[in-house]
C-alpha cells in the first residue's frame, strides 16, 4: 500500500526532515524478510558450527561427570545446576517480552516479537538440561519447603510438570503467532519445509474469524504463559536454592528470582537483536526497539538492587543466628566474588556507565553491550545462589542454620566445560529456529505499516500511530 | 479507543476554571459536612491528649492499631501520585491527562494526613521533639540522647517529608502555566495570588521548555523517593524480629506494589467524583476508566503475587508459631471474617470484574469497586498489624486482644474528612485538571484510515 513517499511529495516549501521509519510499504517489508529467511548468510553457518562444537563439549564434560561422580552427591552437579538456572532466567524467560508488550500494545514491539518467542526453541534444550535435576533433590520431610505435608516426591514431579507446560505454551505462542507467517509461505518452498509449513500454517485464509481467534489466542496463552513462568520460577528457585541452604529463610528470593529473569529475557532479547541486526533486516530492528528494550533494562537492573537491598537488609538487620550465617555464606566468605560480580554487573556497570546516559541508552551498541554485561551478572547470580545451595552438605540440609565455615566450590575444567555448552546448545537451538521461522513477523510488519502513517506536522514531519483499541 | 470531543481552547479554559470561579451550593454543604466531621475528629484528638492513651483501645501487648493502620494506609494512597503523574509521564501513556493533578493532590492531602497519625499515637505530640531533637531545640541533645540513625523509625518520617516536599514542587511545577491562564482571568485577591504563583509565565517557547524540561527531570527524581517512603515503612515492621509474621524480606516491595494498588484505586475513586460533581464527562471520559481498569488488573495481580508468596512463606519454615498466626489470621474470630473480606475485595471481587471491558468502563461499577479495593487495604493493614501484635513472642508475658475505642473510630474518620476536604478546597483556588495537559492532547490527537475504518491514533514527533 502507499505510504510515505507520496505524502511526502505534496509539502510546503517548509525544509522538513523526513523521518526514516515511515519510508517503506508492505510490500518491501514482505520481500526483505523473506529474503533474509530465504538466505541469512554465511555467519549462520559458522555460528552454528561454533554453538554445535560447545554443545558437543558439554555433552563430553556431562559424561565424565556422570561416569567419575554419579548423581548421589549434589556438589559436583552444582555449576551444572547454576547452567540450568540460568537458562531459565534468561533464554526460558525471553518469550515473556514479546507477551508483555503485545499486552501493553506497545507498536514498536513488532521488530522484535518474534525474536524473542524464538527462544522457545531454546527452552527445549533447557528441559533436556533439567532432566537429571530432580534426581538430585531431597524430599520435602527433610526440608523447608513451600509442599507443606505434601509428602513423598511432591517438588520432583510438580516441579517437571510445570516446567513442561510453561515450556509447551511458549512453543504454543510461537507457532500460533507464526501460523499466518507459515500459510503465506508455504506456496513458495518445497520438500521438508513446505510440510511443516502445511501442518502449522493449516489452511489459514486470514478470514476475520481467524485473524479474531488468533489474537485471543495469543491474549489466553500470554497471560497463562506469564503465570505458568512466574509460578514455574517461584518453586524451581524455593526448591532447588533456598530449601538446601538451612536458615535462607528469604520470601523475596522468589521475587528477584523472577526479577532477574525478566531482566535476563531482556538482555538475551537485545543480543539476539543486535546480532541479526548486524546481518540484515536494520528497518524492521531499528533504533526505536534497542531505545524501548533498553528504558525497560534501565528499570530491571536498578530494581535488581531494590530487591537484592530489600533482602540483606532485613537479615543484616535481623541478626539471628541463622541470618548472619546465610550472609556470612553467600556476601562475605565462601561466595563474595561472584556475590561481587553479580552486583557489579548486574547493576552497577550497566546502570551507570550504560543505560542511565541519554545517548549511550538510545542507540544500537550500548543496549547490547549493557545487555552482554547483564548477562554475565546473572550467571554470577546464578553460580552464587545454586551453587552454594547445592555445595551444601547431605546432613546440613533441613538445619536451622548453617554450621560451622563452609570452603567455596570452585569450578574445575569440566564446571566449565558444562557451563559452556549448555551456553553452546541453547545457541545451537536458536541458530536452528532461525532457519524455521523468519526472523521478523511478516504479519506484523504488514499491520504496523497500516497503523503508521508520516505527516507533515507544522514544521516537521511526525508519525501518526494508530491505536486501534 | 480514544473518544474525541471538540473543544476550542476558550472552552476548555471555560469548563475547567468553573469549579475555581463559579459557586456551587453543594460544594459548602458538602464541605460543610466535612468540617463537622474533622471538628469531631479534633474533639477526640483533645480527650485523648487531656485523659491519656487508656481512653484508645490500645492495650499490652497490642500497642499499634487503628493509628498506625491509618498511618500505613493514608501513606499507600499517597503513592497514586508518582504512579500515575511521573511514570505515566514518563511512558508517554496519552490517557494519563486528566489523572494526573487529581493523582499528585491526592498524594500530598494523604501524605500530609498520614503524618498526623504517628503524633495522636504517641499521645503526647509535643514530645515529639524529644524524637526529631531538632537542632533549634536541643533539649534532648544536651542530655546526652541522640536518635538511633539505624532506626527505620527516624528514616520514616525523613523519607514522608522529602517525599511530601518533592511531590509539593511536582504539583507546583505542573500548575505554573495553569495559574498563568487563572492570572489572566481573576480579578483582586485571586488575581494577586495567581500572579505571585505563576512566576511571570507568559508562554513563550523557552518558558516551556523548561516547563517541560523540570516535569521530566522531577518525574525521574521522585521515583527512588517514592519507592523508598513505603519501603521504609515496612521496615518499621520488618526489622522487629520477636513479631511473629513481621520479619519478611518481602515486606519492602510487597508494601510498595500494596500501595499503587490501593492508590491507584483511590485515583480513580477520585476522579470519578470529580467527573460527576464538576461535569466534566468531556474530559474524563470512560476511555480513561479502560485504560486505569487495565492498570490495575496488573496492579492487583502483581500485588497478588506477593501476597501469595507473603503468606506462603510463612508456612515455609514450617515453624509451629507460624502456622499457629496463620491459623490465627485466617480461621480465628474475629479476624477470620476480616480476612475473608480483605481478600474478596482486594482482589477476587473487582479484578474479575476488571476483565469486563463494560465495568471498566462504567463509573458506577468502578466507583464501587475502587472503594471495595481500599476497604479491603485498609483491612489488609489492620490484619498485618494486630494478630501479629496478639500473640508477640519473646518478653511478652501477656497475650491480649485489641478493641478499637470511639475515640479512634472518630480519629479514623476525621482523617477521611481531612483528605476529602482538603482536595475539596484545592478544586476551589487551583484547577484540578490541568488545562494546558488537556491543550496539548488536544494538538498530538488524530485520525488514519485503514480501510473502511477511522483509527484513533496519536502524533509522535521524529
Amino acid at each position: 500500500m502507499e505510504t510515505t513517499s507520496s505524502e511526502s511529495n505534496g509539502h510546503n516549501g517548509h525544509h522538513r526532515h523526513m523521518p526514516e521509519i515511515g519510508e517503506y510499504t508492505a510490500q518491501v517489508a514482505n520481500e526483505e524478510i523473506r529474503a533474509w529467511f530465504g538466505a541469512p548468510g554465511s555467519w549462520h553457518g559458522k555460528a552454528l558450527f561454533v554453538a554445535g562444537a560447545l554443545l558437543v563439549a558439554g555433552i563430553v564434560a556431562f559424561v565424565i561427570r556422570a561416569s567419575s561422580d554419579g548423581f548421589d552427591e549434589r556438589g559436583p552437579w552444582a555449576y551444572y545446576a547454576a547452567g540450568f538456572a540460568f537458562l531459565l532466567t534468561t533464554v526460558g524467560s525471553a518469550p515473556l517480552v514479546s507477551v508483555a508488550l503485545r499486552m501493553s500494545k506497545a507498536h514498536w514491539r513488532r521488530g522484535l516479537s518474534r525474536l524473542s518467542e524464538l527462544f522457545a526453541i531454546s527452552s527445549i534444550f533447557m528441559l533436556i538440561v533439567y532432566i537429571p535435576l530432580p534426581f538430585m533433590l531431597p524430599v520435602v520431610d527433610d526440608r523447608p519447603s513451600l509442599w507443606i505435608n505434601w509428602h513423598g516426591h511432591a517438588p520432583h514431579i510438580y516441579d517437571s510438570m510445570l516446567l513442561v507446560t510453561t515450556v509447551l505454551c511458549g512453543l504454543a505462542i510461537l507457532l500460533i503467532g507464526a501460523r499466518p507467517d507459515f500459510a503465506a509461505l508455504k506456496h513458495e518452498t518445497k520438500g521438508i519445509r513446505r510440510w511443516y509449513y502445511s501442518i502449522i500454517g493449516g489452511n489459514w485464509k486470514g478470514t476475520k474469524k481467524e485473524w479474531q481467534r488468533l489474537r485471543a489466542a495469543q491474549g489466553v496463552l500470554g497471560g497463562l504463559y506469564f503465570m505458568m513462568l512466574i509460578f514455574t520460577q517461584l518453586i524451581v528457585s524455593s526448591d532447588y536454592a533456598l530449601a538446601l541452604i538451612p536458615g535462607w529463610k528469604d520470601s523475596i528470593y522468589p521475587a528477584f528470582y523472577s526479577l532477574t529473569g525478566l531482566q535476563g529475557a531482556l538482555a538475551v532479547t537485545l543480543i539476539a537483536m543486535f546480532w541479526v541486526r548486524r546481518t540484515g533486516l536494520q528497518r524492521y530492528i531499528s533504533l526505536d526497539q534497542f531505545w524501548g528494550l533498553a528504558k525497560l533494562l534501565l528499570a530491571t537492573s536498578l530494581l535488581w538492587f531494590y530487591f537484592w537491598w530489600s533482602g540483606f537488609f532485613v537479615f543484616w538487620y535481623g541478626r539471628s543466628v541463622a541470618e548472619v550465617g546465610v550472609l556470612e555464606y553467600m556476601i562475605k566468605g565462601a561466595y563474595l566474588a561472584p556475590f561481587l560480580g553479580a552486583i557489579a554487573f548486574s547493576f552497577f556497570v550497566p546502570c551507570f556507565f550504560f543505560l542511565i546516559w541519554n545517548p549511550i541508552r538510545k542507540s544500537i551498541r550500548g543496549p547490547a553491550i549493557a545487555a552482554t554485561i547483564v548477562m554475565l551478572g546473572i550467571m554470577f547470580s546464578r553460580v552464587r545462589e545454586y551453587v552454594a545451595a547445592f555445595s551444601i552438605p547431605k546432613g546440613m540440609v533441613g538445619s536451622t542454620h548453617i554450621e560451622g565455615i563452609l570452603g567455596t566450590n570452585t569450578p574445575d575444567a569440566i564446571d566449565i566445560l558444562l557451563l559452556l555448552g549448555i551456553l553452546g546448545g541453547s545457541a545451537f537451538f536458536y541458530l536452528v529456529a532461525l532457519r524455521i521461522f523468519p526472523a521478523v513477523n511478516i504479519w506484523e510488519q504488514r499491520e504496523f505499516t497500516l497503523l503508521r502513517k508520516v505527516r507533515p506536522y507544522f514544521k516537521r514531519y511526525a508519525v501518526v500511530l494508530g491505536k486501534p483499541d | 479507543m480514544q473518544e474525541r470531543r471538540e473543544k476550542t481552547e476558550s472552552q476548555i479554559n471555560t469548563d475547567l476554571l468553573s469549579a475555581m470561579l463559579d459557586n456551587h451550593l453543594w460544594f459548602w454543604i458538602v464541605l460543610a459536612g466535612l468540617g463537622l466531621v474533622i471538628l469531631a475528629g479534633a474533639a477526640a484528638a483533645g480527650y485523648m491528649f487531656d485523659r491519656g492513651l487508656g481512653v484508645t483501645g490500645l492495650n499490652r501487648p497490642v500497642f499499634w492499631g487503628f493509628f498506625i493502620t491509618n498511618f500505613v494506609f493514608w501513606v499507600g494512597i499517597s503513592h497514586a501520585g508518582v504512579m500515575l503523574s511521573a511514570i505515566l509521564r514518563l511512558a508517554q501513556a496519552e490517557w494519563r491527562r486528566p489523572a494526573t493533578r487529581a493523582a499528585e493532590v491526592l498524594t500530598i492531602f494523604s501524605l500530609a494526613t498520614a503524618l498526623i497519625f504517628p503524633l495522636l499515637h504517641t499521645g503526647r505530640p509535643w514530645r515529639v521533639f524529644y524524637w526529631v531533637g531538632l537542632p533549634i531545640l536541643p533539649y534532648d541533645l544536651s542530655r546526652g540522647i541522640f536518635q538511633n540513625v539505624r532506626s527505620a523509625l527516624l528514616w520514616d518520617p525523613s523519607a514522608i517529608f522529602t517525599y511530601l516536599t518533592s511531590s509539593t514542587l511536582f504539583v507546583f511545577i505542573a500548575l505554573v502555566p495553569d495559574l498563568a491562564v487563572a492570572r489572566d482571568r481573576t480579578t483582586g485577591w485571586r488575581r494577586a495570588l495567581y500572579a505571585t504563583l505563576a512566576l511571570g509565565f507568559r508562554g513563550n517557547a523557552r518558558q516551556w521548555r523548561l516547563q517541560a524540561i523540570a516535569g521530566i527531570l522531577l518525574s525521574a527524581l521522585i521515583l527512588p523517593v517514592f519507592v523508598s517512603v513505603h519501603s521504609i515503612v515496612s521496615w518499621d515492621f520488618a526489622a522487629a524480629v520477636s513479631v511473629e509474621g513481621w520479619h519478611q524480606t518481602i515486606f519492602a516491595p510487597y508494601f510498595v506494589i500494596g500501595a499503587v494498588h490501593s492508590g491507584v484505586s483511590g485515583v480513580v475513586t477520585a476522579m470519578i467524583l470529580m467527573a460527576w460533581l464538576f461535569k466534566w464527562q468531556d474530559y474524563i471520559r470512560p476511555e480513561h476508566f479502560d485504560a486505569l481498569g487495565r492498570l490495575l488488573i496488573v496492579v492487583a495481580t502483581a500485588w497478588f503475587y506477593f501476597f501469595f508468596i507473603e503468606f506462603s512463606f510463612g508456612l515455609f519454615s514450617q515453624e509451629p508459631s507460624e502456622i499457629a498466626l496463620r491459623q490465627t489470621q485466617v480461621f480465628g474470630q474475629p479476624w477470620g471474617w476480616m480476612y475473608l473480606t480483605f481478600i474478596m475485595a482486594s482482589y477476587f471481587i473487582p479484578v474479575p470484574l476488571w476483565m469486563f471491558r463494560r465495568v471498566r468502563r462504567s463509573l458506577v461499577l468502578m466507583f464501587w469497586t475502587t472503594i471495595l479495593v481500599n476497604i479491603g487495604m485498609w483491612l489488609e493493614r489492620f490484619l498485618i498489624i494486630v494478630p501479629s501484635l496478639m500473640r508477640k513472642q519473646g518478653l511478652t508475658f501477656v497475650w491480649g486482644d485489641y478493641n478499637p475505642s470511639p475515640i479512634e473510630v472518630l480519629l479514623v474518620a476525621a482523617s477521611f474528612a481531612v483528605v476529602l476536604g482538603g482536595v475539596l478546597l484545592f478544586s476551589k483556588i487551583f484547577p484540578l485538571i490541568p488545562i494546558y495537559d488537556a491543550k496539548e492532547g488536544k494538538y498530538i490527537e488524530a485520525e488514519i484510515q485503514v480501510g473502511r475504518r477511522t483509527v484513533p491514533a496519536v502524533i509522535r514527533e521524529e
